[in-house]
């Protein structure tokens, strides 16, 4: 009776404000919940009247079509492939002229700068069409090379860069340079090592884009055995056999799986990287 | 001291080698295709025919002589308008709830769950919620279902509704990204300015709206920027997943009527020209919001 007194309204308020979010939390994640539970229910599970959240009989059947009826290995090893490349290719251009911006004074720097804004501006729809023509006349339709070339040119990535470049205080460019050091060994060996924790932020953001990248694939890979993970989700759909549920949200549960897992590790660190860009 | 700042860093070649990787790519595969592209709006060409017609601004004319155009235009506002509130009320509210309960298991687990959409694909976020439409047993009729009613809704064949999913779809999947950026601003607003308000009697609202608020207010212009974009382009996954800019083009935009004119129905002029125009329409509307900014925006810490 006593402990009851204590409960203050600022109490109650507290309980309800957590209510509250717990609540939000439930709806935002319910989807995902719901794909995870729908890929363990077998066909005669999938149209029930009744809510039935988590399967009554769970099995591993969708897991098991998916792997044998579609080539989801070749189209894992595809997005692992065009993620690889566009992330290496996107940081080390990033990295490059970001420092490049960031370190030195050159003519054409501020020019240079504005296009290199400008095109964080510039929709993709204003351009497919011509890189479509130009990776087709390449010869690069179908090829993972075709993909990710027209990505690399990255505004936002060395963006970011020259901000961190340009927050290191210049006495340590100074005292690296005044041993001997050239510009090439003050940036591996200063530069990186210093913003090493905003460059990992980086490199997880531009892996989150490159693994679930649709559109420009979608182009570009037409063929069955080049789709890459998010694609090869449209096979599920038949215009015939109507949409394999079980299954897609298997196919649609393996995709997500490597980057939320990926994103909960470094979570801490997008959120600093984020303070210090500043975005100012 | 201006010149021993800057020893060493203005050698002649050096600096365009280090930005040509860079520059090279954005040039071939952004600049010029950007004019070429411009160029391409004066012909007439299917992508496989050897010669290119020239037509002048015949495909202009058609465009804008057609509801086709206008009317993605519209729906493309429309998303915007749509998708503003999940990525700044909405993250904002929940990333100012969750930074004001004290540090625990629980405030981090609330973060964790409230980002995770952003990593999944649009592709991925697309197809669940198709599944969760779905007229024949989706879990929203079946919800619903539960109060007695036995209607279900026309989620993706209604001309209204169609662009509503769309809109909720790309809203779910942007939410969390943008609580980490308002998450991320909030922290930057020095603990002494809430402090020292909340002495001289600011309540809640207040400390927000006066001091909060006008602090964070470059990130909120950074957010709505990076909304106009998401909202013009991110969403033909949605688009293309949900309803194929069904029914009857309710809920097509600009995007999505570049990809039909060129990818459906060969006609790379119009897909051309509607891609010229969306392109006006952006310098237009970052010029707007550069002059916007600067009355609104404030970059005084």
């Amino acid at each position: 009776m006593l402990g009851q007194s204590k409960i203050t309204k600022n109490h109650i308020f507290t309980i309800i404000r957590h209510l509250f979010i717990i609540i939000t939390c439930i709806l935002v994640i319910f989807p995902l919940f719901w794909m995870v539970s729908t890929s363990f229910k077998a066909p005669s599970e999938l149209f029930t009247k009744d809510l039935r959240l988590i399967p009554h009989n769970p099995s591993l059947i969708n897991y098991k079509n998916v792997f044998s009826e579609w080539p989801v290995f070749r189209w894992i090893l595809n997005s692992a492939i065009i993620a690889l490349g566009m992330t290496l290719g996107r940081v080390l251009t990033s990295i490059l002229a970001g420092f490049g911006f960031g370190y030195f004074k050159f003519r054409g720097k501020t020019l240079a700068f504005l296009l290199v804004l400008w095109s964080m501006s510039i929709p993709f729809m204003t351009t497919m069409i011509p890189n479509y023509i130009m990776v087709s006349k390449l010869g690069l339709l179908n090829s993972h090379t075709g993909v990710i070339l027209p990505m690399l040119g990255y505004g936002f990535g060395i963006f970011f860069i020259r901000q961190h470049v340009m927050s290191i205080p210049p006495s340590l460019f100074d005292a690296a340079y005044l041993d001997g050091s050239n510009s090439w060994q003050i940036l591996w060996r200063i530069v990186v090592p210093v913003i090493k924790g905003s460059l990992l932020a980086l490199t997880v953001l531009i892996a989150l884009e490159a693994w679930n990248i649709f559109f420009w694939p979608l182009l570009v890979l037409t063929r069955d055995t080049m789709h890459t993970l998010p694609i090869g989700l449209t096979a599920f759909q038949d215009a015939e056999a109507g949409t394999f549920w079980g299954e897609l949200m298997a196919a649609s549960t393996i995709a997500s799986i490597p980057m939320v897992a990926l994103y909960i590790a470094t979570r801490t660190y997008l959120i600093e990287a984020s303070i210090t860009t500043g975005l100012k | 001291m201006k010149k021993r700042n800057s020893i060493g860093r203005s050698r002649f070649i050096t600096p365009y080698l280090y930005i040509a990787p860079a520059f090279i790519t954005l040039a071939v595969f952004m600049y010029w295709p950007l004019l070429y592209n411009i160029i391409l709006s004066f012909f007439q060409w299917n992508f496989i025919s050897p010669v290119k017609n020239f037509v002048g601004w015949e495909n202009y004319k058609i465009l804008l002589s057609d509801n086709v155009f206008s009317r993605a235009l519209i729906n493309t506002f429309k998303y915007i308008i749509g998708i503003l509130p999940f990525t700044i009320i909405i993250p904002l509210f929940f990333a100012h709830l969750v930074a004001s309960f004290a540090k625990s298991k629980a405030k981090r687990l609330y973060e964790t769950l409230l980002f995770i959409p952003t990593a999944v694909s649009f592709a991925v976020a697309s197809f669940v919620w198709v599944w969760m439409f779905n007229p024949l047993g989706g879990v929203i009729d079946r919800f619903i279902s539960l109060f007695g009613s036995t209607q279900s809704i026309p989620w993706l064949s209604s001309a209204t509704l169609a662009p509503i999913a769309v809109i909720i779809v790309s809203g779910w999947r942007l939410l969390g990204y943008y609580m980490i950026i308002f998450t991320a601003a909030l922290l930057t607003v020095p603990a002494e300015y809430t402090e020292s308000a909340y002495i001289d009697g600011a309540g809640a609202w207040k400390t927000f709206w006066y001091i909060k608020w006008p602090l964070i207010s470059p990130t909120t212009f950074f957010v709505f920027i990076t909304t106009v974009f998401f909202a013009s382009s991110q969403t033909f996954i949605p688009i293309h997943i949900l309803t194929r800019g069904g029914p009857y083009r309710a809920s097509a935009n600009l995007m999505y009527v570049v990809y039909e004119y060129g990818f459906r129905y060969f006609n790379i002029g119009l897909a051309a020209t509607t891609a010229t125009l969306t392109f006006l329409i952006f310098v237009l509307v970052t010029f707007a919001q550069i002059k916007v900014s600067e009355r609104m925006v404030h970059y005084d810490l």
